[in-house]
């Protein structure tokens, strides 16, 4: 396997150092690339200060030399406005030069001496100048070289300054050949002229200078032509200059810090020309040409230039080593070392990836291998499993298919110990009845409660609840707002299962039952609607029964009122004719018993018979009327006291005249009832009068009074319609004893027919009782009559109702607790 | 001391001459009588009586429409009038007594017959000497 694996390695190391290495020349590159552009930038502006510097340098040394030309100028003027100068008049205009401090080292007079004239001129500076002076070759004095033969000579005449030049006098310029062509050039041009560098002669020794001449001509003598110049030459002023004291003057030395500066005598830059070389400050001045080579080689110089006297003079600046590095800052460097710096530690960081990210991969390429051998073992379990699956799909497919087509939804419930709650499953026919996807259902278990509606939750809640606690099957129904609006009735039941954790779960089904709902609803209307029609139905029957009662009543009453009426004017009628007979008879009766004189006493008594006879029938024909007119009553509130008072007066003849003590026992705490007086008094008077004819003289009657309030129900007091008395309702009850023979038991039931009498023939008309009980039945009462259970006579037991008004009712509970 | 002039009207001829004899016979009275309703009016003008007993069942004219006729005389008005009548109910006087202007016209007192004389005279002083009734608006 190592084997196999070892091209793999190398391909993995190249893998895991490629990108270092990309990294590292990315980083080298860039630092590099940084530091070379900062550098060049750096060099550019030490190349820019540079130049303007040389520039500056330049333009003040050829101001300088003008200005020491200048001076030279000036001598040639000074001897071309004077015949003479004197050597006094020259030293003066001299010390005037010098204190202009302008470089300038000597300045002479030369004039023309023709060899000819040699000893003549000789002679005249002997008395002028010096006894010593004598024209001599340069630098011949000591070494006593004769003066050569030449035909014309240029002898130092005047020098200034003086003391320190006057070793000079007498020196012959032409001479030296630098000097000769230097005087000869500027006879012949008329302008001032320069020499090459040259070695100046001095008591310490020679040093590098150069000299300027201008000519001065023979004044009022024309020098336009060469020839003529050439003829009247008088002679020349000459200056001399060291050529470092020069730059020195010329140049602000201190500007020079670090750059090299070089004089060339000539139109170019060459080492052969090399005039003067100031090579930094304090540096001594050197013309070594090797020195002047290695340092030739700087990234860049300045060359300028000019004309000195129509001599050009070439100057060269470069900068040293030391001027660039000055200039230069570490930036470059520092942003070379820092991209080094950043590339190190971007590549120790990569490593560090890379080595972990090759662990990581050992790592999984172990674990890699331990899943394959477990995915084998899978693969035989995935097989297995697949058997098993394949089982059980087409069984799942079976529940799935059972489910979805079932008129319902089935569902898994679970209530966690934490009130929390969820759907573990949830057919997918719950969207056909509620429009949530079963799935939302199973992510989020709320969900379906939030459609119920709100006055069935709290009920659908408690149910749960209660089907947790008491472990019994849930079913209830409620209803719910489809996603669509729609209210569904549902009907949800399930059984609950204790699980491991504390959860219960239901396992259960949820149908659709609004029509059915709709159906019972509309069923319940029905029955609603039924019953009410049945109850309306019962209420009609009853009513109708109570109608017919009624009719029936009423018919009675009519057939009686009808009979009555009938009567009536049948005794309305009757009563008339009869009346007016007896109205006759009276007369008559009258008229015998007013006119005649009645001897006899049995007349009288026979007239009397008959008045009284009159009399008789007439009051059956009166009570004959009154029976027949009982309807015609009103009522008034009245006091059965009072009236029992008035009757017993109206009774108090017949009382008298048969011995009979009357007992009263009346209640002072008698409400008022509503009667007709005359009626209730005409039944009074009718029973005592009744009393009084079946009582023997002298014996007593008793007439008692009371109030009482109804109980048991029995005999006329019931709750049906033909009970006269109510359970509970107050009544009045007058007893009237007598202490008669008492009434025959087969005679009790028709003592209150109409025309039942036991005195016929004895003025009893049949009618008084019957009369009384038609009286008490029109006031709702009733008359009894009973044989005294004690000793002889019977008892007439009158009941009335009392009308119980509010205001009726409080007189009376006060009157009966006062009493 | 004069007799009162007592006016009888009854259309039982018999019963007026009783009466009328009793009455003579037992009070200071001048006694007419008068069968006819419809003549009382004209004989109580001729005979100006000082009272008047009215029967009130009549055939050809009740008794209180004659009555009423009487009381509306300015001569008779003030003539008290006593009704006398075998008719015991009221609601039959009125059927009988005949209607005037829409409604029964009763003046009282009314006496039911049989009577006695001495009922009847007691009743007739009593009615003479109270002051009359004032004329009955038509």
């Amino acid at each position: 396997m190592n084997k196999s694996n070892h091209p793999e390695k190398k391909l993995s190391t190249f893998k895991f150092y490629f990108p270092v290495v990309i990294l590292a020349i990315l980083g080298i590159s860039l630092s590099v690339f940084g530091y070379y552009s900062l550098s060049k930038h750096e060099q550019e502006r030490a190349r820019v200060g540079f130049e303007r510097l040389a520039n500056k340098l330049s333009a003040d040394l050829q101001k300088s030399i003008e200005l020491n030309l200048e001076t030279i100028q000036s001598l040639r003027d000074f001897y071309v406005s004077s015949q003479t100068v004197e050597r006094s008049e020259f030293h003066s205009f001299a010390e005037g030069i010098f204190s202009r401090r302008v470089g300038v080292r000597t300045l002479e007079w030369v004039p023309r001496v023709k060899d000819s004239e040699l000893e003549n001129f000789e002679t005249l500076a002997h008395r002028e100048a010096s006894p010593a002076f004598r024209i001599q070759e340069i630098g011949g004095q000591e070494k006593n070289v004769p003066l050569g033969r030449r035909s014309e000579h240029y002898p130092i005449y005047y020098v200034e300054p003086f003391e320190k030049f006057k070793f000079r006098l007498g020196d012959d310029l032409a001479s030296d050949v630098s000097r000769r062509e230097m005087l000869e050039k500027a006879r012949d041009s008329g302008e001032i002229s320069t020499t090459q560098p040259i070695r100046l002669l001095s008591e310490t020794g020679g040093e590098i200078g150069f000299l300027v001449c201008a000519p001065v001509y023979v004044n009022d003598k024309p020098h336009n032509t060469l020839e003529d110049r050439r003829q009247n030459l008088q002679g020349f002023v000459v200056g001399s200059w060291r050529i470092d004291e020069f730059i020195k003057s010329s140049l602000n030395v201190l500007l020079l810090d670090g750059i090299d500066f070089y004089l060339y005598d000539g139109p170019n830059v060459s080492d052969e020309f090399l005039f003067y070389h100031f090579e930094a400050i304090n540096s001594p001045v050197s013309n070594s040409p090797e020195k002047h080579q290695t340092e030739i080689r700087s990234p860049f110089k300045w060359i300028t230039s000019f004309q000195v006297a129509e001599r050009p003079w070439t100057v060269l600046y470069r900068p040293k080593p030391e001027y660039l590095a000055e200039r230069s800052t570490r930036q470059p460097w520092a942003v070379l070392m820092t991209g080094f710096i950043m590339t190190m530690f971007f590549i120790f960081y990569l490593l560090l990836i890379l080595r972990r990210g090759v662990l990581i991969e050992k790592i999984v390429t172990r674990r890699t291998s331990e899943l394959s051998e477990s995915n084998v073992m899978l693969q035989n379990q995935i097989l297995e499993r697949h058997q098993a699956e394949e089982a059980l799909r087409v069984s799942d497919g079976r529940h799935r298919e059972v489910a979805s087509n079932i008129p319902g939804a089935v569902y898994q419930f679970v209530l966690r110990p934490d009130g929390s709650m969820a759907f573990p499953y949830m057919s997918e026919s719950i969207s056909k009845i509620t429009g949530i996807a079963s799935e939302e259902i199973r992510l989020d278990g709320s969900k379906p409660f939030t459609r119920i509606l709100p006055e069935d939750l709290p009920l659908v809640n408690q149910s749960i609840l209660e089907s947790a606690k008491t472990m019994t099957t849930w079913l209830r129904e409620f209803r719910i707002k489809t996603m669509s609006g729609e209210i569904k009735w549902l009907r949800a039941t399930s059984s609950p299962n204790a699980l491991p954790d504390g959860s219960i779960l239901w396992n259960g089904v949820i149908l659709d039952v609004t029509d059915l709902k709709f159906a019972e609803l509309h069923l319940k209307e029905l029955n609603e609607e039924l019953r009410q029609k049945e109850q309306k139905l019962l209420k009609a029957l009853e009513d109708l029964r109570k109608t017919h009662q009624e009719l029936k009543e009423t018919q009675a009453q009519l057939i009686q009122a009808e009979k009555m009426d009938s009567i009536g004017r049948l005794a309305a009628g009757v009563a008339h004719e009869v009346k007016n007979p007896l109205a006759i008879i009276m007369q008559c009766i009258d008229y015998v018993l007013l006119s005649a004189e009645i001897k006899d006493e049995n007349v009288r008594s026979v007239l009397n018979d008959m008045s009284e006879a009159i009399e008789r029938a007439d009051s059956v024909i009166v009570e004959l009327l009154d029976f027949a007119s009982l309807s015609e009553a009103k009522k008034t509130s009245e006091n059965l006291n009072s009236i029992l008072e008035e009757s017993l007066l109206l009774v108090k003849h017949e009382l008298d005249r048969h011995h009979i003590k009357v007992v009263k026992n009346f209640s002072d705490a008698l409400p008022a009832v509503r009667i007709n007086k005359n009626r209730v008094q005409q039944v009074f008077v009718n029973i005592l009068l009744n009393a009084f004819q079946a009582t023997p003289e002298g014996s007593e009657l008793k007439v008692t009074t009371f109030s009482k309030r109804l109980q048991q129900v029995g005999g006329r007091v019931g709750r049906r319609k033909s009970d006269i008395f109510r359970p509970g309702s107050r009544v009045i009850v007058v007893e009237i004893q007598d202490t008669g023979s008492g009434v025959s038991e087969e005679l009790l039931d028709k003592i209150f027919e109409p025309f039942f009498t036991t005195r016929r023939g004895k003025g009893g008309t049949g009618l008084g009782l019957s009369v009384v009980k038609s009286i008490m039945e029109m006031h709702q009462g009733s008359v009894e009559i009973t044989n005294n259970a004690e000793g002889p006579g019977a008892t007439v037991i009158l009941t009335f109702n009392v009308q119980e008004t509010e205001e009726n009712y409080n007189e009376q509970e006060k009157n009966i607790s006062g009493g | 001391m004069s007799k009162k002039k007592i006016l009888v009207v009854d259309d039982e001829e018999k019963f007026c001459k009783m009466l009328k004899a009793n009455l003579e016979k037992e009070g200071p009275y001048e006694v007419q009588i008068e069968t006819k309703g419809a003549q009382a009016l004209a004989v109580a003008k001729v005979f100006q009586p000082d009272l008047i007993v009215m029967d009130i069942l009549m055939p050809d004219l009740g008794g209180c429409e004659a009555a009423f006729q009487i009381k509306n005389d300015e001569k008779l008005k003030n003539v008290p009038i006593i009704f006398l009548t075998a008719l015991a109910k009221k609601k039959d006087q009125e059927l009988f007594g005949g209607i005037v202007d829409g409604r029964p016209f009763i003046a009282k007192p009314v006496i039911a017959k049989p009577v006695k004389t001495k009922d009847l005279i007691k009743f007739i002083e009593e009615n003479l000497n109270k002051p009359v009734d004032a004329a009955p608006s038509a």
